[in-house]
């Protein structure tokens, strides 16, 4: 819903767009047609947030969780139909934020786990221009308990252009050597 | 197997209240009751020219309480957290807008508090450098005043965000998850 705030100028919306999704290692993440995050096909130069021909994706939030071996990583690929490449503003910020829990060498299988967040922004002017292996632009790990479990700096996002009505977004998740099980994983993600 | 579960949002207007789905009784030493009130959070997205002056930006949201009693033990949310993204955008062809920046920043308040509040706790900025192939170079992409433009009104139970640009020549977008409580 957009609504005109009795100023040309000024337009302003709030919706949400949640998505929940158990992780089974096999799929890729891609949010309904119809849902709301997308840019409409026929939204034209008039349409309420469009910019010279540019229209926005609605923010996204989501939650995954599940099981994965992370070996060599763990792989989340989503994937955005859109519009084209000339009237879209593209998704630019993607934030995962989460808790990562595995067993560790030491001592015998000990409990590890890590709260973390990361944080890529990304120079995406372009919506048709492929961006790889991008390394966050902010990471943090706020508790981290037995050993680490995520080796953050080395976790990377790829921004690739399938098509003009196809943009994927690839995050490779790494863990540490000191991991010696499968990890189990919470992540909320936003695009944003 | 698929797993994937896709739930359509609904969408909300600009001005619901945001005691819902319920209130929660709260215990009280005199056995007057209060109401826990719920928090919230969804998704907003909204633009603006950059002729806004200070003193004329309109507020651009509104999330507001409806307390349906007075009772001091009445706890509503009090705290606004913004997860914002903004694009400057320049007067001249369909695609080039200048690098997004990505704000968290946060106000909050205290139920027995009767001034209105803009104090910031928590700020953070996450950007890159600016592309140097991009079209425009605003130099810094920071366009809203975060101290003036975010305020929690105690008298009407209600959070507003208004524009107040800090650089003139661009058009913005802004768009984030908001979180109430």
């Amino acid at each position: 819903m957009s609504q005109d705030q009795g100023n040309t100028n000024a337009r302003a919306s709030l919706s949400y767009s949640p998505e929940t999704a158990i992780w089974d290692n096999t799929n890729v993440i891609i949010p309904d047609a119809n849902s709301s995050c997308l840019p409409l096909n026929n939204d034209g130069l008039s349409s309420p947030f469009n910019i010279n021909g540019n229209n926005p994706y609605q923010p996204l939030e989501g939650f995954i969780t599940g099981e994965d071996d992370f070996s060599p990583a763990l792989g989340l690929i989503f994937e955005f139909n859109t519009v084209d490449n000339d009237h879209v503003l593209p998704y630019t910020t993607v934030q995962l934020e989460g808790t990562l829990h595995a067993l560790y060498f030491g001592g015998g299988s000990t409990p590890a786990s890590d709260f973390f967040k990361l944080t890529w922004v990304l120079n995406l002017y372009d919506p048709a221009t492929s961006q790889v292996n991008l390394f966050p632009t902010n990471s943090d790990i706020y508790i981290n308990y037995g050993a680490n479990v995520l080796n953050p700096t080395t976790c990377t996002l790829s921004y690739s252009s399938i098509s003009a009505t196809s943009k994927k977004f690839s995050i490779r998740l790494n863990k540490t050597n000191l991991v010696n099980s499968d990890i189990a994983f919470d992540i909320r993600y936003l695009f944003i | 197997m698929s797993n994937i579960e896709v739930q359509i949002p609904s969408l909300s207007s600009v001005t619901r209240g945001i005691n819902y789905p319920a209130n929660y009784p709260l215990p009280s030493s005199d056995n007057i009751n209060g109401y826990l009130y719920n928090g919230t959070k969804g998704s907003f997205i909204a633009k603006a020219n950059s002729d806004f002056s200070v003193t004329a930006s309109p507020d651009i949201f509104e999330w507001k309480q409806r307390p349906d009693n007075g009772l001091i033990t009445n706890q509503e949310p009090v705290t606004l957290i913004l997860k914002v993204v903004i694009y400057s955008i320049d007067n001249t062809g369909q695609t080039p807008f200048n690098t997004s920046t990505m704000f968290e920043v946060s106000i909050s308040s205290s139920p027995g508090q009767t001034t209105t509040t803009n104090t910031i706790v928590d700020f953070i900025e996450y950007t890159t450098v600016p592309n140097p192939t991009s079209p425009i170079a605003l130099g810094d992409p920071i366009s809203l005043d975060f101290i003036q433009g975010l305020r929690y009104d105690p008298t009407t139970k209600s959070f507003t965000l208004r524009f107040v640009p800090k650089k003139l020549g661009v058009k913005d977008i802004y768009k984030g998850i908001y979180y109430i409580y």
